[in-house]
């Protein structure tokens, strides 16, 4: 079944859907990083260098 | 860290215990150190080893007599076929490989609040990838391989990586992630968490064989279909081997080493998901103009190109995390690597998607290009941001003073001359070569129809390149002098610090669902879900979620890979079938057998592009349907000699016999090494029988051959020895009989190379008798 599935398919606009699939995508995870608060994104960005554990509930609540 | 930091810092997950009625017991642990200490010595020691084997295989190609005195057995370990891969392997799973599981088990430590779950399965790790390791220096100069690039290992230590890579590797880094103190997943960890998922994907479908022995296998995917999985694979190991873990390193050590947080935490969630999600896409750009069907290909060439953004966003991401901090990298050798790392970063992953164009890439395809390309990332980013963790880890681990900062300092200078006098006579003998396999003249002929001058014009360039690795060498040799001087100036007693924090405690509440603005208009339902969910920090939720991130992420990648996949294996018109293409026979199977084992794909195409120049040097382009039996397809990546899709019938056989003897004599100016071995090597006839079955059961249309195949095998061998002494040659060479040699068969190989497309079925009474091999000939005792 899943033969005659892709048999069927025409591969000229794959190229285009895979776009689709790819900016659909792409516009969720920037759309969720841009919504980050700047606290919550300098604590994070800090937990390499701080010895502190970055808490990111407590972030939220502020 | 402090005891009292940590203890302070998970206050929060305390405070919630309480709350939540729970009790929080405080627990004490300290950093499994020692583990690192072991891979970064061995980094340093396969590095040597790697570039050592560089300039080797570099001498081996303008000096190809260089080991011509030697023994027949003994040349035949140290041909450029053979130690080719040694010096990839090497470099790749060795030295990158030890490098980034010394970054892992650093970083993942330090990252979690935690020491990794077990340091039993810390240790088998670690002897388990050297005993790959001394495996792959072993088996390859004894000519066992799978012949695909990157993947030559065969079957029995790929099923060690897999256990290695994924039970105790994996297994261990993952329980660590579960047993973690903090809560939230740092940006390095996901870059990791991508590695582990995608290499274990890629090295298990890649490598899915039918043994025939120990040392030996067949694909189970033949010709295009072997290609497109050899290059998602090929593409993607150096995506998710050779810069996702040096990605997370990135992150995780050039903040700790500039002391500053990285530039921008939102740029790095947008460089993770584009980079993870496009590059999987990217394989098939290495197959334009091939016999790969035209939508895979330009899919290959479309997702590249749009690897500028991610691999562009991350470049800048760390370059500009030095922000105010440039002034200490005038003075700080870590620094120093780590600037120049990025930046090669950036200048191999601008370069990449150009060459992935298929006007630019019709240019640089087979030719040097391809080589400068792949080593300014190797040497520039892999190396450098490895050497830069090294000189930042040296002192810390072995708890004294680096040896010699100035030396250091020696280091990063020679390195990036050693490079620069690397690449750029690459470079030039690339595109000089590329240009002159295309050239033309006015009447529309060849301008340079002798292959053996285009190479020849390039060999000054190979000379430079020998000259720029020694330079990269000596650098990496003072790495090791300076690593065990400080080695030497150790505390007698390692001071372990122990921290103490509680656990995570389960039942953690995440932030509520926000509430929506719409409530209380009058709308849909479905307009109050959608409001509430964009709502909603998915990500942030994610970050804590390891489970669920390594979903989303395996997700990524392999929805990328079915679409390309599923469709070249499942529907026929992608490899279209040719009624004249028949299966090898026993004797041209063992043959081509020999050819892999030879590594000749090293320097052998057997891929004619539909190209002008291509078709007038080679003869017709090659069809989809004429690989349909190659297990594994010979396709190749570098042409330092010609291509052989046609080779067949082009030569006599006795031209071949005494190419592979002397071949500077039948063709001057050829760096071809002699394979004189493979005249007196004497064919196992009785193992081409089983050969025959496994490739039977992978499809090949076999009958007489499933119960004859040593009996056809030896009365072909004797009709091409036939036809050497007529047309010249002996019957005997070094007192054994030539039809039972290796060359014989490896012949046969070549002589069938690209005729079935041509080929006419002929009526019986027509077919023309073989020259008998006259037995009488033989003298009872050889000379």
């Amino acid at each position: 079944m899943l033969k005659d599935v892709f048999s069927k398919l025409d591969y000229s606009s794959f190229e285009e859907i895979a776009l689709v699939i790819f900016g659909l995508s792409f516009l969720a995870i920037v759309w969720g990083a841009l919504r980050l608060k700047p606290d919550a994104t300098k604590r994070f960005g800090s937990i390499p260098i701080e010895d502190a554990v970055v808490d990111p509930w407590e972030g939220a609540k502020k | 860290m402090s005891d009292a930091s940590v203890a302070s810092s998970n206050e929060n997950e305390a405070r919630q215990a309480t709350t939540a009625g729970q009790s929080a017991t405080m627990e004490s642990f300290s950093y499994n150190d020692g583990i690192v200490r072991m891979f970064v010595t061995a980094t340093i020691v396969w590095g040597l080893v790697a570039t050592l084997a560089g300039v080797l295989v570099a001498l081996l190609l303008v000096l190809p007599a260089l080991f011509g005195g030697l023994e027949n057995s003994v040349s035949a370990l140290l041909s450029f076929g053979r130690l080719r891969p040694v010096h990839t392997n090497a470099a790749i799973f060795a030295f990158a490989g030890n490098s980034i599981f010394a970054a892992i088990y650093y970083s993942t430590q330090r990252l979690c609040k935690c020491r990794m779950w077990s340091d039993w399965l810390g240790q088998l790790h670690f002897w388990g990838w050297q005993a790959i390791i001394v495996a792959a220096a072993v088996t390859f100069p004894l000519g066992m391989t799978q012949g695909k690039e990157y993947a030559e290992l065969e079957w029995p230590i790929d099923l060690a990586i897999a256990v290695v890579w994924l039970g105790f590797f994996g297994g261990n880094f993952f329980m660590t992630l579960w047993t973690r103190r903090e809560r939230h997943m740092y940006v390095a960890l996901w870059f990791y968490i991508a590695t582990i998922v995608t290499v274990t994907v890629l090295h298990v479908f890649n490598n899915l064989v039918v043994p025939v022995g120990l040392g030996k296998s067949y694909s189970v995917y033949a010709g295009v279909q072997d290609a497109l999985m050899q290059w998602w694979y090929g593409h993607n190991a150096v995506a998710f081997f050779l810069t996702t873990p040096f990605l997370g390193l990135m992150y995780y050590f050039l903040p700790k080493a500039a002391e500053r947080p990285v530039f921008s935490y939102k740029l790095s969630i947008i460089h993770f998901w584009s980079l993870v999600f496009l590059y999987i896409w990217a394989g098939p750009h290495h197959l334009h103009y091939t016999a790969l069907p035209e939508w895979a290909s330009t899919f290959g060439m479309l997702f590249s190109v749009m690897l500028w953004m991610p691999s562009w966003g991350g470049m800048i991401n760390g370059l500009l995390t030095l922000r105010g901090a440039w002034s200490k990298v005038t003075s700080d050798p870590v620094l120093k690597f780590f600037v120049v790392g990025i930046t090669f970063y950036g200048m191999a992953t601008f370069e990449g998607p150009l060459l992935s164009v298929k006007s630019v890439n019709a240019l640089s395809h087979y030719t040097d290009w391809t080589i400068a390309h792949v080593h300014s990332g190797a040497l520039g980013w892999n190396g450098f941001m490895t050497f830069g963790m090294i000189y930042w880890l040296l002192p810390r681990l072995y708890q004294t003073k680096l040896w010699s900062k100035s030396m250091a300092e020696w280091h990063f200078w020679l390195g990036t001359i050693g490079i620069l006098l690397y690449i750029v006579p690459i470079y030039a003998a690339g595109i000089t070569q590329g240009l002159m396999w295309r050239a033309m003249d006015d009447l529309g002929r060849l301008q340079y129809p002798n292959f053996v001058e285009t190479v020849q014009s390039i060999v000054p360039f190979w000379w430079f390149r020998i000259l720029g690795g020694g330079i990269y060498v000596t650098g990496v040799l003072m790495l090791a002098l300076n690593a065990t001087m400080t080695w030497l100036n150790r505390p007698s007693k390692y001071e372990v610090q122990v921290f103490t924090a509680p656990r995570l405690l389960g039942g953690y509440q995440d932030a509520p669902i926000p509430k929506s603005k719409l409530e209380g208009v009058p709308v849909i339902e479905a307009a109050l879900t959608i409001d509430r969910v964009v709502k909603m920090d998915w990500h942030r939720r994610w970050e804590r979620l390891p489970l669920q991130f390594t979903i989303l992420t395996t997700l990524a990648v392999i929805v990328a890979s079915l679409f390309e996949i599923i469709p070249t294996f499942l529907i026929r018109s992608n490899v279209p079938t040719i009624a004249s293409v028949k299966p090898y026979t026993p004797l041209e199977l063992a043959g081509r057998d020999i050819y892999v084992s030879e590594g000749c794909y090293n320097c052998h195409s057997q891929m004619i592009r539909p190209m002008i120049a291509e078709t007038q040097r080679y003869g017709e382009y090659s069809k989809a349907g004429e690989f349909i039996y190659d297990r594994p397809f010979q396709w190749g990546s570098r042409r330092i000699g010609p291509d052989l899709a046609r080779e067949g019938g082009r030569q006599s056989s006795f031209w071949h016999w005494e190419h592979l003897n002397h071949p500077e004599q039948s063709s001057p100016g050829s760096v071809m090494p002699s394979y004189r071995h493979l005249l007196t090597e004497r064919l196992n006839f009785g193992e081409i029988q089983k050969r025959i079955q496994a490739v039977h059961f992978l499809g090949a249309p076999y009958e007489q051959e499933l119960t004859d195949a040593e009996a056809m095998a030896h009365k072909q061998a004797e009709a091409v020895a036939a036809e050497i002494i007529a047309q010249g040659g002996k019957v005997a060479y070094e007192g054994k009989l030539i039809k039972d040699s290796t060359a014989i068969a490896l012949i046969a190989y070549l002589q069938r190379l690209g005729k079935d497309l041509f080929r006419v079925e002929t009526p019986a009474l027509a077919v023309e008798k073989p020259i008998p091999f006259v037995e009488a000939q033989v003298p009872t005792a050889v000379p």
